[in-house]
């Protein structure tokens, strides 16, 4: 875990990352590690100590469902998959995320301007 | 999944949780030996990136909405756990704190049954009760005579019925079985519709039947109903004889139907019968009205303070003293039946809220102590993965563990406290009230439980978020960075335990000087083994003067002779009762203008040896003898208040004559022969008063009372005095039988009770506040035994160390005195209305409160001290 591969994750966006990432098939705790740091281009690491009380607080609130399959490896892993209540939360979670970081962009651009 | 369902399957799911994390850590180390790594680094290495796994696994529970029940479960048995390690703790804390719900749940009771609960009648709110107000005098009387009565029935725009009553008496039940005096009561026609109540079979008084000389009708209470008329269905129209008079029965009254006016339960009802003119006396009436809806109790009083002029006309001229300077004031009836005992009943409430106080910080201490010891463990948890809300809740739910214990301890002893507290109440309320724990009573128990709950485990948890957790672990020994801290909150908690004890010593001291002064007031004659009865001679056997001055004679003759009887006489009224007044003048002197009250003066017919039965000293002149018959002078004796009154100029008032029913055609002349000395009448509180003896030969009565004086317990008496009355007359039934101690004690059984109760209470907050103290010194030795070892090895003397010691103590404990006197100055003065003859800055028992105090906080000190000067310098050294 080096400092230099860490960004702070802002509120509420490690559980549109993991909704997204699963949103590509069941898939198992680890591998959803390893998913969001490939496509961050390991700029981001999830640790254990959020990523799994994430999903179990996701798999709570029933946006995500979950089985025992066996892995390649042949271990057995818990993959979770998204629920149609999961779905719909990612749509409208996503929708509001590109608002939000539209409008950022935007107030960040201008003040930058204004300062430059 | 239901959280039931979750609890069911924690176990899988634990396992499911450890097998996911597991799988994760396995596939980390496994892509680090792909990429080269020695496994035996690839494992270190995971288990750093990994932290805590507990945490991870505890956040993710956290995560799930049922952990705040499984945590509750584990928390409680966790408690269970700890309380089974320290069973003396937990013993001491259960009964401490059982002791101070059971209190409150025992007071509350009543409170709840006199104060709260409304009056068993239709709108109780509505119902009033009009006194009259003597300003000048300081007096207030409900007795309301008859013509005013009328004209307010008549003439009120406020009420929607005036109902009224009239004196409950007591008379003679004859008929199937032996003859009984039974309490009736008569009420006006509307009674029971202005009360709202039905009854349970036939009907209430016709306004035909509710008048002079009208149909001679009774309505039975439930219990007579039952008792002497085996519940018969068909008892309505049958009669009943009362005092030799046939009475037909026209309804009976529901089981649960109670009477609002004091004494005794009526379980006759007679029509009230009140004449319409004042021509033949003065009835005086009870009444309770029932207010229209909207109108204000001020409003009431003001329509009938301008009605009751009307009325003036109708009363006879010594009254218009009366109507001229009092105030008519009009009050619910809830406050006219709780009126007299509102004031000891908070004084009560308070005085357990206290100790309910006392003994939260009581436990609250404790936990504080056992905190600190058990800081260790709560760092060992922290460091394991507990955050310190989680801690905080451990501790709470020990506190709430403890205090439901506590509650159900609590009630247990607020059932008993309740049957204690029940004597409490004044009768004629307690007719009205069926005092015993009920629903809001658990309710108020369960509230103050968990209060108590929240109070003594907040200390704790204070100090478990103000130290550093990790400086617990580290240091070897069970001591936490915040200990100085904790310290000054144990001795804050001991000192305000302290100052609540004072508060409630004090309280309890002034109520039993009150009392043993009230116990100390002289009556005037001597209580000690003497019994009396009352007998009613019924008019149709006994009419004339002479057969009940041969009744007499004969009873008593035949009392005499009874063993064990020292002395026995006949008056017409209990010594200690006031009783009926005659207007008097003094021959020679001008006559007393007619409405001079003071030429009013209590009368009372007695036999000879009356003043040597009660033993009341004659102070000049003679008693009465065999010449007062029947035939000779009339003469008198009169007490020293008469003197006092009539003759102030020292003259001497032996052979005056007194003018007897002054103004009245019945006027006759009295020689006086004699002084007595004064008893006191109307209790202890009460004044003496003028009065005038007659010689009963002289002036007979139908009502007689039987005073015997007896050689021993004037209890085994009673059958033998019973058996000769029935010789006598087997229709004559012997009533109000009671020794005149047991008499005076009634009349100060009420502040014995207040004096008792509330001295229990201080005694228990002394105990817990010296507990206290004891708990907080002998901790600050523990916790010193190092230091206390090396000054002794350093050569310090043991009374050096005892002095170490006690000055915490003295600290402590004249901290919360200072507090307490302070507390207690403010505070008893909303005890002056129940205290007689004592100040309540009273010095004598603020000192020996404070004397008491100081004495038991010296022994809480003494004992952990002795423990501290005993400590061995060889073993305390080792133990670092």
């Amino acid at each position: 875990m080096k400092a230099e591969n860490k960004f702070d994750l802002p509120q509420g966006t490690l559980d549109l990352l993991i909704l997204r990432v699963i949103a590509t098939g069941p898939i198992h705790g680890y591998a959803i590690a390893q998913r969001i740091q490939q496509m961050s281009g390991a700029a981001l690491r999830v640790q254990q100590g959020s990523l799994y009380p994430a999903l179990h607080r996701l798999e709570y609130r029933k946006f995500l469902a979950s089985r025992w399959k066996p892995t390649e490896s042949g271990r057995d892993a818990k993959f979770y998959e998204l629920t149609a209540k999961g779905r719909t939360h990612l749509k409208a979670e996503t929708e509001n995320w590109s608002r939000l970081t539209d409008l950022v962009g935007l107030i960040v651009k201008e003040t930058l301007e204004g300062v430059g | 999944m239901s959280w039931p369902g979750r609890l069911l399957t924690r176990k899988r799911m634990e396992a499911d949780l450890e097998k996911e994390l597991r799988f994760h850590f396995e596939s980390r180390v496994a892509e680090k030996v792909q990429s080269g790594i020695p496994e035996d680094e690839a494992r270190r290495q995971t288990r750093l990136e990994f932290g805590g796994i507990e945490q991870i696994k505890e956040a993710c529970r956290e995560r799930r909405g049922t952990l705040w029940v499984e945590s509750t479960l584990q928390d409680v048995r966790y408690a269970l756990r700890q309380l089974r390690n320290s069973p003396g703790f937990a013993i001491a804390a259960v009964l401490t704190l059982g002791l101070g719900i059971g209190a409150n749940t025992a007071v509350f009771s009543v409170v709840d049954a006199v104060m709260l609960r409304p009056l068993p009648y239709k709108a109780p709110t509505r119902l009033v009760w009009p006194t009259f107000q003597f300003p000048r005098v300081n007096m207030h009387t409900s007795f309301v005579p008859h013509p005013v009565y009328f004209v307010w029935r008549e003439e009120n725009h406020v009420f929607s019925g005036v109902a009224a009553t009239h004196f409950g008496g007591n008379d003679t039940l004859t008929g199937a079985g032996l003859p009984e005096r039974i309490p009736t009561m008569s009420v006006s026609a509307n009674f029971f519709s202005v009360l709202g109540r039905n009854l349970a079979r036939g009907r209430s008084f016709t306004a035909k039947e509710d008048r002079p000389g009208g149909p001679r009708v009774a309505i039975l209470n439930y219990a007579l109903w039952k008792s002497r008329f085996a519940g018969n269905p068909n008892i309505l129209g049958q009669l009943m004889t009362l005092d030799g008079k046939d009475y037909s029965i026209v309804g009976v009254l529901p089981a649960d139907f109670k009477c609002p006016t004091s004494g005794r339960e009526p379980q006759v009802f007679l029509p009230l019968d009140a004449p319409t003119n004042a021509s033949s006396g003065i009835w005086f009436l009870q009444v309770i009205a029932r207010l229209k809806p909207g109108v204000t109790l001020g409003q009431a009083a003001a329509n009938l303070s301008l009605i009751d002029n009307h009325a003036l006309p109708l009363l006879p001229k010594f009254f218009v003293r009366y109507t001229q300077d009092f105030d008519l004031k009009v009050v619910s009836l809830h406050e006219h039946l709780t009126g007299s005992i509102r004031d000891p009943l908070w004084l009560l409430m308070m005085a357990v809220f206290f100790i309910l106080l006392i003994a939260c910080a009581n436990i609250g201490n404790l936990q504080l102590s056992r905190g600190t010891v058990r800081s260790r463990e709560f760092a060992m948890r922290a460091t394991l993965g507990a955050s310190r809300s989680r801690l905080a809740r451990q501790l709470l739910t020990e506190s709430m563990l403890l205090s439901a214990m506590g509650g159900v301890a609590g009630l247990m002893a607020g059932i008993w406290g309740v049957a204690l507290l029940r004597s409490f109440v004044p009768r004629g309320l307690l007719n009205t009230r069926d005092v015993q724990v009920e629903a809001a009573s658990l309710a108020f128990t369960f509230a103050v439980s968990v209060l108590t709950g929240v109070l003594s485990g907040l200390a704790p948890m204070l100090a478990l978020l103000s130290p550093n957790l990790n400086d617990a672990l580290q240091s070897g020994r069970a001591q936490i960075a915040g200990s100085r801290n904790n310290a000054r909150l144990r001795n804050l908690l001991a000192a305000g335990e302290v100052a609540a004890a004072v508060i409630l010593l004090v309280a309890a001291g002034l109520l039993l000087n009150s009392f043993l002064r009230l116990m100390k007031v002289n009556s005037g004659f001597d209580p000690h083994n003497l019994l009396s009865a009352q007998l009613f001679l019924p008019s149709d056997q006994y009419s004339t003067p002479s057969q009940q001055a041969t009744f007499v004679a004969q009873l008593l003759e035949r009392i005499d002779a009874l063993p064990g009887v020292r002395a026995a006489s006949i008056s017409t009224s209990l010594p200690i009762l006031l009783q009926s007044d005659m207007r008097i003048g003094i021959e020679g002197r001008p006559s007393p203008a007619s409405n001079d009250l003071a030429s009013f003066v209590p009368l009372d017919s007695v036999s000879d040896v009356y003043f040597h039965t009660l033993e009341i000293p004659i102070l000049a002149g003679r008693g009465f003898d065999s010449r007062d018959g029947p035939k000779a002078p009339q003469v008198a004796v009169v007490n020293e208040q008469f003197v006092r009154s009539f003759f102030p100029d020292h003259e001497d008032p032996i052979g005056k004559h007194i003018l007897l029913a002054f103004g009245s055609p019945g006027q006759t002349p009295a020689t006086i022969i004699g002084i007595c000395a004064a008893i006191r009448r109307a209790g202890p509180r009460g004044r003496s008063l003028p009065q005038i003896f007659l010689p009963f030969a002289q002036s007979p009565s139908s009502d007689i009372t039987v005073l015997l004086r007896t050689a021993f317990n004037p209890d085994k008496i009673v059958p033998m005095l019973r058996s000769q009355v029935l010789a006598m007359d087997k229709n004559l039934p012997l009533a109000n039988v009671a020794s005149m101690e047991d008499l005076l004690a009634g009349e100060i059984a009420r502040q014995r009770l207040e004096t008792v109760a509330v001295g229990l209470f201080a005694a228990l907050a002394l105990l817990l506040a010296g507990i206290g103290i004891y708990g907080v010194i002998s901790y600050m030795v523990s916790q010193r035994t190092q230091e206390i070892g090396i000054r002794m090895a350093l050569g310090a003397r043991r009374l050096d160390v005892l002095r170490v010691v006690m000055r915490d103590g003295v600290l402590v404990t004249g901290a919360g005195l200072v507090a307490g006197i302070a507390g207690a100055l403010a505070l008893t003065r909303l005890l002056q209305s129940l205290l007689f003859h004592v100040s309540p800055k009273d010095p004598a028992t603020y000192g020996t409160v404070i004397a008491l105090f100081g004495a038991v906080a010296l022994a809480a000190c003494y004992v952990p001290a002795r423990r501290a000067m005993r400590v061995d310098p060889m073993t305390a050294l080792r133990y670092e």
